[in-house]
Parts: C-alpha cells; structure tokens; sequence
C-alpha cells in the first residue's frame, strides 16, 4: 500500500500525458482521482505504524556501513502531516479543474503543468513518509526541481521569482546535504526513527553541529526569518493554484525537518552540556527567538502588503514562527501545539489562497486596491475567506485558535515573556493584516468593472467549502486532531521522560495552567449569536439600500456615483502605522543587492582576473603557480 | 592486441587520408565514424575478455621486455574507460560529421578529420600507455593536433584560444620533461610499474620534485589552477568536437594518469596536499567565474573546470573509498557534460550565439535540445535520481569521511552550480521568445537529417543519464573492480614487468 | 438552566452597561459645568433607536452587528460576576480575550461593508490602536498568570482573597497602572477615542448605522464595557464578594476613567500605538519580571 502512494502519481504521471494528448480538461479529472485514492490509502493506513517499504538503493553498501535505501515508512508523526498534505493537494486539484484562469489566458501549456503538478504530489508523499533522511533529501529535490518549473509558469515576473526561490532552496540542500554526509559518516544509517539511538553516543557539540545544519534548511523551506525573503516574491508571482500548494504544504516541508530535528535527535541527552536558557538549552532558545522573530517580520511585512497573495504569504512567515516556536520549546504543549498548527496554518493559508485564486478567477486581480465589494456577487468564497482568517488570526471557534491556546500555554508555563509577547503582537497583529483583504477585496465600494461578476463554478467551490468544514472541525473538536498528536507524541518519548500527551477528553482540553472546553465556547458563542439575532428580528424591519446612498455630508458628489472605487478606502490601508517602520531596512533588498549582488561582482571579478587577461598573464600565472608549487614543497 | 589497435587503427586511418589525399576526399567523411564505430566494437571486446579473465594483460611491442619496450597495458580501469571514452568519441565524431558545412572544401576537411583521428589514436594511447615517456610523446601529439583544431575553428577568437593554450601546454610540457627528466637521471627507467618498486631508493629531494613535476605537467589538461587560463577561450570557440573532446576525452584520461600516479607510481603525501590546495581552488574559481558568465559555452567551460577540481579533491585523500567515488564522480559528469556542450555547440550553431539573453526561450522552439539540456543540466547539478546526484552524494559521504571541513566549498559552490544551471534554464526555457515566431536559423545551420541526428546523439546521452541514475550498479561494478586492482600496485608491477 | 442564567446576566449586563454610560454623561456635563441629561437618558435613547425604521447595506452589515453582540454576550457568560459564576468556571483568560476579538471582527465587517470611507478609516485606527494597547496588557498577563500558575480568571480571583492588601493593584501596582491605562484604550476613552473621533471622521464605524443597528452597537458596548471593566476588576481589584460590590467596584473604577478621559485631549492613532508601546510597555515589562522573579509573599 505504502509505495502505492509514490507510485501512483508516477505513473499517474504518463497516463495523464497521454490522456491529456486527446482531451485535456480530462487530465484535470485524472489528477483528481489519483490524488482521491492515494486521500484513501492514507487515511486507511492509520494504525498500521511501522509499516515500511523499498524503493531502491541510493548508497551502496560498504565493508563498515549498510547500505541506505529509497525508503517509505508510516508512523504517527509523518502520517499527521501525510494526511495534512493529501487533503491539500486534493482540494487544490479538485479547484484547479476550472480555476487555472491565469494559466490559460497566460497561454501556458496546460499539459506539461498537470505532468508537474502530479510529479509534485509525488515528492510531497515521498518525503513525508520518508524512511530515512537520504529519501528526504531525495524528494526534497525533486520538488524543488519540479516547484521551479511551477512557479515560472505563473506572472511575467515568476520567473525571477522563481530563481530566488531555486537560490534558497539550493542553500538549504546543501546544509541538509552536509548533514546528511556527516550523520552517515557517524552513525552509518540515515534512518529517521533510529535518528535518537545512532547518535545517542555522539557529544553535544557534535549533536547540535548537525541539528544547525538540519535546522538552516528548515529555515529555508518553511520561510522563517531570516531566510523567509523568498516568500513573497514566490507566493505572490506564482500560479494562482500553485500558491496554496506552496504556502500550505511546500512550506511544511522545513516543518516537518524541524520537527525530526527537534523531537527525534537525542536532544534531552545533549541538552544538559548547553547552557540553558529559561528552562530549555540556550540552542533550543535561539531557534525559539528566530521563530519569535519571525513572527513580527511576517506580522508587520503583512500589514504593509497591498497585493492579498503576497500579505498572505508574509503571514505564512509569521506562522512559520509559530510553529517553529513551539518545536522549539520542546514542552508537551509546545509539541502539541506546534503540530496543531501544521494542520490548521495548512488548512487556513490554503484557503486564503484558494480564495484569492476565485477573485483572480473573475476579477483577474489580486490587487487589493483595484478590488471591493465582491461579498455579494460571491458569497462562498468570502466565507471561505472569512472562515480562514478567524482561524489565522487564532480567535475562538475556529482551528486557529486552539493551536495558539496550546502555545500560549507553553510560552508561559516556562515564563518566556519576551517570546509570548511576540506570539501576542503577532496574533493582534494577524488580526491587522488578515482584515485588510477582507475589506479591500470583499466589502465597500465595488468598482463597475466588477458589476457583472459572477461567483466561481461549484466545482471551485467544493474544495474551498471543504477546508472551511475542516477548518470549523478543528476549532469546534479539536480533539480528533490532538488524538492523533498524543500518539505522535507517545511514538516519539513511549517513557514519557520529555514528552507526555496532552489530557483532553472529547470537548475539554486541559494545559498547564488551565483548561477550556471547546464545544461550550462553541454553543456559548453560537446562544450570544442567537440571543443577539432575536433582539435584531424582533425589532422593525429595515431598507435595504445601495452602497452608494451613503452618508456624504449632506452633499452627493458626483465622482462617488461615477467611480465608486475612489470612494473605497483600501489603498495602504494601515499608513499610519506603517508609516511608522517605512524606512526600516529591507531583508530581501538587502539579500539581492547586498549578498547576491556581492557574490555577483565577486564572481566577475574572479573571472575577469584569471581568465580575460592577456595570453602572457596567463602564463605568468601557471609560472607563478609552478613556483609556488615547487617553492612551498 | 585489441588496446594497442585501438591506437593503430585510427592512426593507420589518418595516414591514409593524409597519403592518398586525391582519392580519399569521398572517404574523409565517413572514415572517422567508421573507425571510432571499430573502436567501440574493439573496446567492447575488451571489456568481454576482461570480464571474463581480470587479470592485467600487458603487451610487448617489438618483444622487448618490459621495462624497456614500448608497453601497452590493459588493466580493468582502462578497459573500463576505453568503452566509455570510446561512446563518446563515437558521438563527438559524429556530431562533427553532422556539422560539416557543406561549403567547406573537401581538401581542408580531410585535414581536419586526419587530425581527428590522430587524437583518437593518441587518447587511446595515453590510456593504455604504461611508461611515462611514450605518455609525453602522446600527449604531446594529443595537444598539438588540438592546437591545430582549435585554430581551424572559425570563431573570431580562435587564433587567441590556440596561442593560448599552445603557450600553457608549452609550460606543461617543458615542467613535465623536466620531471622525466630527473626520474630518468635517478633511475634509469620511465616505466610506471618499475618506478612504484624502486621509487623507494630514489633521495628524499627527488622523491618529492619528481612528483609535483609530473603533476604540473599534466595539468594544463587536467584543467587545474592556475593552469586553466585557455580553457574558457578554447571551449568558447566552439565547434561540435572540441568542447566534447576537452570535457568528455581529453580530461578524463588525463584524470586516470594522474590517478595511476598518485595511487600507483608515487604514493607521496606531499602531491596529496598540492592536490586538495589546487582542487579546492580549481573548484571554487571555477564555479565562481562560471557564475559570471553571460555566454552558454564559457560558462560549460567553467563548470567542466569545477568538476574537475572536484576531482582532485577527491583525489587528494587516499583510501579506496575516495577512489571510487571519484572514477564515478568522472563517469557520471562526463556522461553530463558531453550532452551540455554539444547543445550548446548546437545552438550556437544554429543560431550563431550562445549568450542566454540572446537565446530566450529558445528552447521552446529547440524541445528536444531543451530536454537534453535540462535532464544533463538536471543531471550535473544533483537532482536526485539523475545520475550526477549519485555521485555527489558519493563524493560527500566520502568526503565527510576523511574531513568534516572539507565538505564546506564543495556545498557552497554546489549552491552557485545551482544558481547558474537553473539561470540558463530560465532564459533559454522558461521566458518566452523575443518575437512570437521564435528566432529564425541561420542560414548553413543544421537540418533535416543532420539536424536530428545531432540532437539524437544527445538524447541517448541523455537517456543514459536517466538510466544511470536509475540503476547505477553497473558502472559500480566495474568501477569496484577497476579501483581493487589499481590498489594493489604490487599486482600491476607484476603483470607488468613479468615475474618479479 | 444554563439558559435562564445566561439571559438574567446578558440584561444585568445590558442594564448596568446603560447606566454606566449615562453616569459617564452626567460626570461629563458636570466636569463641563453643564447639568446633562439625567442618569436614565441612555435607557430612553436605545429604545428610541430600537424603534426607529433605517436602513442597511445588506447582508454582512446585518450578520456583523449580530456578531458583535454575540460574540460579546458569550464573552460575558465565560467571566465571574462577583460571586455569580455561569460558566467562568470553563473558561479562561485567553477563551474570554480572544472571544471579544469575534465581536471586534463582527463590527468590524458590519462597519466596512457600510462602504462608507469613514467607516473604514474608523476600523483601520480601531485596529490599529489594538494591536497598540493589547501587548502590554497581555505582558501583564503573563506575568500574573505565571506567577499565579492558573489561567483561569475564577482562580485568578481566589488568588486575591484575603483583604486590600492581596488586590493585585497592591501586589501588582505598576501592572494595575498599565491595565487602567489600557482598559481606557479598549473603551475607546479619551485620549484614545481615535476610532470614533466625531469631528474627524463623523464617529467612524457608527458613520452609517441608526435605528435598531445603532441601537445593537449601543448595547454591544454596554455589555463589552462591562466585561471590559469586569475584568479589571477581577483581575486587579480581587473580584466581589457578591454582585453588589463586584458592581460598585466596576463603577468606581469607571467613574475614574471618565474624569481622567475629560482632562485629556485625543492622541492621533500613531501616537497610540507609541505611547502603549513606550511607557506601558516598559512598566508591563518591569512588573512581569518582578513578579516572576519574586513571586508573591
């Protein structure tokens, strides 16, 4: 069953070439099938932990070492975010059957995208059910190789978005790479579960040596400060249906490494030697200060954005930190939490996009400024969005919140103040920049251009309705999800000597300083909504008027009438506020300017010095070098 | 017999043309590829005999014992590598026959192709060749008739890129001469196996030029720094059979010799550390220009330099396990480099440039060369499954095992490789065409049958590629077998000089 | 049961909320040297509101304003009321903090989808001004609710138990000050009625709304006033012992609230932002640490 999941989108891969030669809207279908049965194998293998499988041999085995295998394997940690990854890619494919507009008008060749999307999915099955760290690292390629091609496929601009993500993608591979080669050298196996007792023996110097490297490519792939300046430029030029792939479940890739580094390698044994720092390792305390970091980059990067894929994908940054920062911790309820927001970031930010996606689809912008009132011509998609940012911005019934409850939790159990008071701002903060699209694209003012739109095809609708539902799940029973994570957890310590599971009952979840019951809140809330809706029935019936019989003062101006959008406040919506920070240095300025264009001259200069010179400099270099040689010896 | 034909038999072919120039035009332009398709055929023989009996076999020419006969000797690495080396002159020659302009006058082409085959012969010859002078003579053949090709070129530069190189090769040679020189002087024998036993009664002094001599010799071929100037020129020039030659011939065979010395003949730490200084620096420089340049070829070039200073890095620890990975880290980036350049010497002559700003989004218009390019491409900077990715993680777990620091340049230029692949990527394939229609060929470019021809030739190494990269354990084999023998020195001396 | 309850403490809630803001115009007038309305003046302007016919701007303006309320109402339900628990017993701080933001959202979009610019400007510094406020009362939280070991706000009252001298304002002074100071951002009390600023921006997010919405708004900040000061009160001035003190002390501390509200003159909303993010931030800071460090006797 297990490779069935790599092998089927493999294969998918040829009928969907040949399928889409006679009917390419028919490829679309196919896409979606596969991904449904491989949804179904997933959810079927629940249970069967341990279950493992070969592919191949990668390493060859030597006289000291064996060798190490391409190799799947199923246990309650990777099967979390295995199940997280089907439901995505599914609803992205179920949407993608009509909502590839930008694709199509952009001339685009259809065909070979369904080839890459399914290649794709197989490297998104590949590497979470990874075996070892080699087929990790192997899949990890593959999607970024095939992500490339993605990604330049989408805006005028992606293409330049894309080498800045294939740059820090090829940074992170080579930590990871590094790593790998070292952890092989030591312990002579790669593989993921043995991680804690192949290196058990190693110093923590060492240990953490290696996590750093690990860590750094996490870093990278999951878009955390400082290595999250890819984000915007990817997210926001990509395809439109590309970017919920991206952002939900591309960027839980340096999740998942960071939850091996932290949870799998003999950390509690190598902790004691560091210096410890509010009750963790001063080590674990950086990557929490990072995560901290990050959390306000995003946060306040966001608010300033003015194009939604982009806002959107800064506050994958901020929950990025989120996550990263309860790994960190390393609590059970830091765990605990971190996970839980796998699933719903994944969940939420997917549908942020999705959403985004259907306003492309039929106002071809996401331009917050050139949009507005779209709530009435296309409900579902801003419930869709509504749902998502509730749980985005962690306020109660929705998913969001529970996970930020559990980290909140965590933060303040070991009293990391200056760590919860970034977890703070950048919940408020969400708060800020979740709003603005809400009311730039949705509310207001509708620009006439926009008079006649429609809202997206069923089709499109289903997988946006879905994730809503999950989204409301979550939030509501939040205890099917913490189940799966407390036996995540019990797979992870089983002496329960670091990490113990989470108490819930079916609604209660308990923390560590207290506990709340998430079906009350949610009929509390639902009985303050229905007390309310009977005070607002009972009264007088109202006028329902048009957005333009505004109150003006008394007076009509006519440009109002005219062109409603210049009555439509949505253009940077926060000034006052990002006034405050404009003229704070760029990350990402300072990255390509900085950096790359300083490897850049140094390259030229490299090359204009030992190779453009005349015939008798170079000659006088390989004599230069001969003396050297001779004269050194 | 069969390895010294493999030598004879394209020298027998270029005297011929050379003799009976009149007559022979007609032949001058099949009689390459027949006979690199005969040394396929000989080197397949080869490997079967070799297989079967993997023993050294070592061959006496005018029954002078060794070791003062002229010595042709077959062990299981050069077998292993003449089919390889074989393949590939067979497509290169190919290719050049493709490429022929059909208004060049049949006489100049018959030079031309004299000269091919001479080089064939010499590159077969300095495989097989056990004895360090017979070696300079090849070699210096080998260069000369290069020299020559590159200034038949008829790129602008050419001229330069030849007087360049002629100059380098000149400083090589001299310090290699110098070398056999001395050995010759010290103990009277040139002969590799006679060395290894009694390099040990050579003085300490001598012992350590000697060596470093002979490597500076051979480094104007291995591409090393600072001996590497004329390999961007000379590359750029262009034309089917050079750039594939210098990167999937030429630098190759010079990498077993330098292998057979460093392993075989002088087991002396002191070249091991020229070595890693030299390949550090060869790679990093060369990554780091090839990052710089603009033009497709130059920037081939510059990571073919790369790879090779990947090697001798690789080298330059001892250990069978660094061996190995570094004869696959050769084989695997040749069956690379040699579909990349051909590419590229297609484009460019197709289109009469190899700059990517001048070449957007011409893959869109060249499909089968795109996907040679992107699967080569896919394939040198280490995507997984592809067979390059089999040797660099190879080459790092091996590298991790000597030293942890070692790893760091390699890493960090594998992340300028990146950068550079996935930019001519970019240009040539991802960002649309100038004009709608695509760019127009050139007139006297490729077409029809020589056009698909070419991109046939590439494809299968392409194909090659993917196969490799998918099932990896043959070239793994003989490569095990190949690095087993050349570890045992005393097993080589033996079936080299007989009974001793 | 749990329902009759909810209803008696949503119309307490209501009631006093009303009465409050009448008080507040009564001080008002008289720190003006005016007479002002009398106290009931409040009652008779929501049922006029109620009654009147108006208009809306569809569907989410409706929606939102219940949410509002809602969201609020439940907010109520999770905190003590003196001694008058509901359902604070399964609730906590974060439940109780995070579910006003629900009924921030709700207004919010009720207000945007006036498409009224001032509406919007409105919700842009009422945003704005939150994200100033909320960080250093969280910080303060934090550090009450580590030194306590309880996020619970009913065991956050108990842990004040005892007399004067257990009240978090004398435990905690510089934090009191620092939730005073914030308590006034979050009703929106001069300086920091940004969001409403009627000369300004014609009173904001209310731009659009008259009749029964206003009417609604009216209640919802009568009813979040009082879980707004209710909680500062349990958390600060160690609850009531029964309902009537628990009322008295909301009372006093509002009463305070209005005469420092009407001696100082609006910050524009940037200013907001600065001045939480100096002083109260610095105070909320040092008392966290403090208190963490020490604990209490």
């Amino acid at each position: 069953m297990l490779n069935l999941l790599v092998l089927l989108p493999l294969l998918g891969v040829l009928l969907s070439r040949m399928i889409s030669t006679f009917s390419e809207p028919l490829a679309r279908w196919w896409s979606v099938l596969v991904l449904g049965v491989n949804t179904v194998i997933i959810a079927s293998l629940y249970g069967n932990w341990g279950s493992a499988v070969l592919l191949g041999q990668v390493i060859p085995s030597t006289a000291n070492r064996p060798a190490i295998h391409l190799a799947l394997e199923i246990n309650p940690l990777n099967w979390i975010f295995a199940l997280v990854a089907t439901v995505i890619l599914l609803a992205v494919a179920l949407f993608s059957i009509r909502g590839m507009s930008d694709l199509e008008n952009g001339g685009k060749n259809l065909k070979t995208y369904h080839v890459l999307s399914l290649l794709l999915s197989t490297s998104v099955y590949g590497f979470f059910l990874s075996e070892n760290l080699l087929t990790l690292f192997v899949f990890w390629e593959f999607m970024t190789w095939v992500s490339f091609f993605m990604v330049s496929m989408g805006k005028p601009r992606s293409r330049s978005a894309a080498m800045v993500f294939v740059t820090m993608s090829a940074l992170g591979a080579a930590t990871f790479l590094g790593a790998v080669a070292i952890i092989y050298r030591l312990a002579g196996t790669l593989s993921i579960s043995g991680l804690s007792t192949a290196l058990y023996r190693q110093p923590a110097g060492v240990g953490y040596g290696i996590m750093g490297l690990l860590l750094f490519s996490a870093l990278v792939k999951s878009g955390t400060f400082p290595l999250h300046t890819w984000l915007r430029k990817t997210h926001g030029h990509a395809p439109n249906v590309f970017s919920p792939v991206l952002s939900g479940l591309l960027t839980k890739f340096g999740v998942f490494l960071g939850a091996i580094v932290f949870l799998l390698f003999p950390v509690m044994k190598w902790s004691p030697q560091l210096f410890s720092l509010m009750g963790i390792s001063s080590f674990n305390y950086l990557f929490a200060a990072l995560g901290a970091v990050s959390i306000l980059v995003g946060t306040f990067l966001a608010i300033r954005q003015e194009d939604a894929k982009m806002l959107v994908a800064y506050s994958s940054v901020s929950h990025a930190g989120y996550i990263l920062l309860g790994l960190a911790i390393s609590s059970s309820l830091g765990v605990a939490g971190s996970l839980l927001h796998v699933m719903n970031h994944a969940l939420s930010s997917a549908a942020m996009f999705l959403s985004m996606a259907a306003v492309y689809h039929v106002a071809g912008t996401t331009k917050m400024s050139q949009l507005g009132g779209l709530v009435d011509k296309m409900p579902v998609t801003f419930a869709t969005y509504l749902i998502a940012i509730i749980s985005t911005a962690g306020i109660p019934p929705m998913g969001g919140f529970v996970s930020k409850w559990l980290l909140y939790q965590a933060l303040i159990e070991k009293g990391m103040i200056f760590l919860a008071t970034a977890a703070f701002i950048g919940s408020i903060g969400s708060f800020l920049y979740v709003f603005t699209p809400l009311a730039a694209v949705f509310l207001g003012q509708r620009p006439k251009a926009l008079e006649h739109a429609k809202e997206v095809p069923v089709v499109m609708q289903i997988p946006m309705v879905v994730l809503s539902l999950f989204t409301i799940l979550l939030g509501v029973l939040p205890s099917i999800a913490l189940r799966w994570i407390n036996g995540a957890i019990r797979w992870i310590d089983p002496q329960a000597s670091w990490l113990t599971p989470i108490p819930i009952t079916l609604s209660k979840i308990q923390g560590a300083f207290g506990a709340w019951d998430s079906v009350l809140v949610f009929f509390v809330f639902g009985l303050g909504v229905v007390f309310a809706g009977i005070l607002f029935y009972l009264f007088r019936k109202n006028r329902r008027v048009g957005y333009l019989e505004n109150y003006t003062a008394g007076e009509v101006p006519v440009e109002v009438i005219q062109s409603p959008e210049l009555y439509h406040y949505s253009y940077q919506f926060y000034k006052p506020l990002t006034d405050m920070y404009a003229k704070f240095p760029s990350m990402e300025e300072a990255y390509e300017k900085g950096i790359a264009g300083n490897i850049a001259r140094l390259a030229a200069a490299t090359a204009h010095i030992f190779y453009n010179g005349s015939v008798r400099w170079s000659v006088f270099l390989a004599l230069a070098g001969t003396m050297i040689v001779l004269g050194v010896r | 017999m069969i390895a010294l034909w493999m030598t004879l038999l394209p020298w027998i072919g270029a005297l011929c043309l050379l003799l009976f120039k009149g007559w022979m035009d007609r032949f001058s332009r099949f009689l390459p590829g027949l006979v690199a398709a005969a040394n396929v055929l000989l080197a397949l023989l080869l490997n079967l005999q070799g297989s079967q009996q993997p023993t050294l076999v070592s061959l006496e020419m005018g029954n002078w014992p060794a070791p003062f006969g002229i010595q042709w000797v077959n062990d299981s690495l050069s077998s292993f590598f003449a089919l390889v080396i074989s393949l590939v002159l067979l497509a290169l020659v190919l290719s050049r026959g493709f490429a022929r302009d059909k208004e060049q006058q049949a006489s100049s082409d018959v030079y031309s192709s004299a000269i091919v085959l001479i080089l064939s012969g010499a590159a077969f010859g300095l495989l097989f060749t056990a004895d360090l002078f017979n070696l300079f003579v090849l070699m210096e053949i080998a260069s000369i008739s290069l020299y020559a090709l590159v200034a038949r070129s008829r790129h602008p530069t050419a001229p330069v890129a030849s007087m360049r190189y002629l100059l380098l090769g000149g400083v090589g040679s001299a310090l290699y001469l110098l070398g056999i020189g001395v050995l010759y002087a010290k103990l009277g024998t040139l002969n590799m196996a006679d060395i290894a036993l009694k390099a040990s009664s050579l003085n300490p002094a001598a012992l350590q030029l000697v060596p470093l001599l002979l490597l500076l010799g051979l480094a104007v071929e291995l591409e090393m720094f600072p001996f590497n100037a004329w390999v961007p020129q000379v590359y750029g020039a262009g034309g089917a059979f050079v750039p594939g030659f210098l990167a999937g011939v030429s630098s190759p065979i010079f990498a077993l010799l330098l292998l057979r010395l460093v392993t075989v003949v002088f087991p002396v730490p002191q070249l091991r550390t020229v070595l890693l200084v030299a390949g550090l620096l060869t790679l990093v420089i060369g990554e780091f220009s090839a990052l710089a340049s603009r033009r497709l070829l130059k920037m081939l070039a510059f990571s073919s330099v790369g790879s090779m200073g990947m090697f001798l890095l690789l080298v330059s620890i001892p250990g069978a396990a660094m061996l190995r990975s570094s004869l696959f880290w050769l084989v695997m980036m040749l069956l690379a480099k040699v579909p990349l350049l051909g590419v590229a010497a297609y484009l460019q002559r197709q289109f009469g440039t190899d700059r990517f700003l001048e070449l957007r989004g011409i893959f869109s218009q060249e499909k089968s060369a795109g996907l040679v390019f992107l699967l080569s491409a896919a394939s040198i900077t280490g995507i997984p499954l592809f067979a390059g990715f089999r040797a660099k993680i190879q080459a790092l777990v091996s590298l991790a095992s000597a030293q942890y620091w070692l790893l760091i340049l390699p890493l960090l230029v594998s992340v300028l490789e990146f950068v550079y692949f996935f930019r001519a990527i970019r240009w040539m394939g991802m960002e649309p065409p100038e004009s709608a229609g695509g760019k127009p060929v050139l007139p006297g470019s490729l077409e029809g049958f020589s056009r698909t021809g070419t991109l046939f030739l590439f494809s299968v190494f392409a194909l090659l590629i993917v196969i490799f990269g998918l099932f990896p354990q043959g070239i793994l084999d003989s490569i095990e077998v190949a690095t087993t023998q050349l570890f045992d020195p005393v097993v080589y001396a033996r079936a080299v000089l007989g009974g001793m | 049961m749990l329902i009759v309850e909810s209803i008696l403490i949503t119309l307490l809630a209501i009631a006093y909320g009303l009465f409050l803001m009448g008080f507040d115009r009564k001080i008002t007038a008289r720190v003006q040297k005016r007479y002002g309305p009398p106290i009931w003046q409040q009652y008779i302007d929501t049922i006029k509101l109620f009654a009147k016919s108006t208009i809306s701007h569809g569907f989410i303006f409706d929606m939102g304003v219940i949410m509002a309320l809602g969201g609020t109402i439940a907010t109520l339900l999770f905190m003590p009321v003196g001694d008058w628990k509901v359902l604070s017993m399964s609730g906590d701080l974060f439940v109780v903090i995070y579910l006003l933001a629900v009924a921030l959202l709700g207004m919010a979009m009720s207000a945007v989808n006036s498409a009224n610019p001032n509406a919007s400007i409105g919700i842009m510094r009422a945003l704005t001004q939150m994200l100033g406020y909320e960080i250093p009362w969280l910080v303060v939280l934090v550090g009450m609710m580590y030194t306590f070991k309880t996020s619970s706000i009913w065991n956050l009252v108990g842990g004040q138990a005892g007399g004067f001298s257990n009240w978090n304002m004398v435990r905690m002074p510089l934090g009191a000050i620092v939730a005073f100071t914030t308590l006034m951002g979050q009703l929106g009390k001069k300086p920091f009625d940004t969001f409403i600023a009627p000369a300004e921006i014609a009173s904001g997010p209310m731009v659009e709304y008259g009749g029964k919405y206003m009417g609604m708004l009216i209640v919802q900040h009568a009813v979040g006033m009082f879980v707004e000061i209710g909680l500062f009160v349990n958390l600060f001035l160690g609850g009531g012992a029964n309902i009537g003190i628990f009322l008295l002390k909301v009372l006093a501390v509002y009463f305070v609230q209005v005469l420092v509200g009407n001696v100082l003159s609006r910050f524009r909303v940037e200013q907001v932002v600065r001045f939480h993010w100096k002083w109260p931030m610095v105070l909320a800071f040092v008392q966290s640490i403090w208190i963490m460090v020490v604990g209490v006797r």
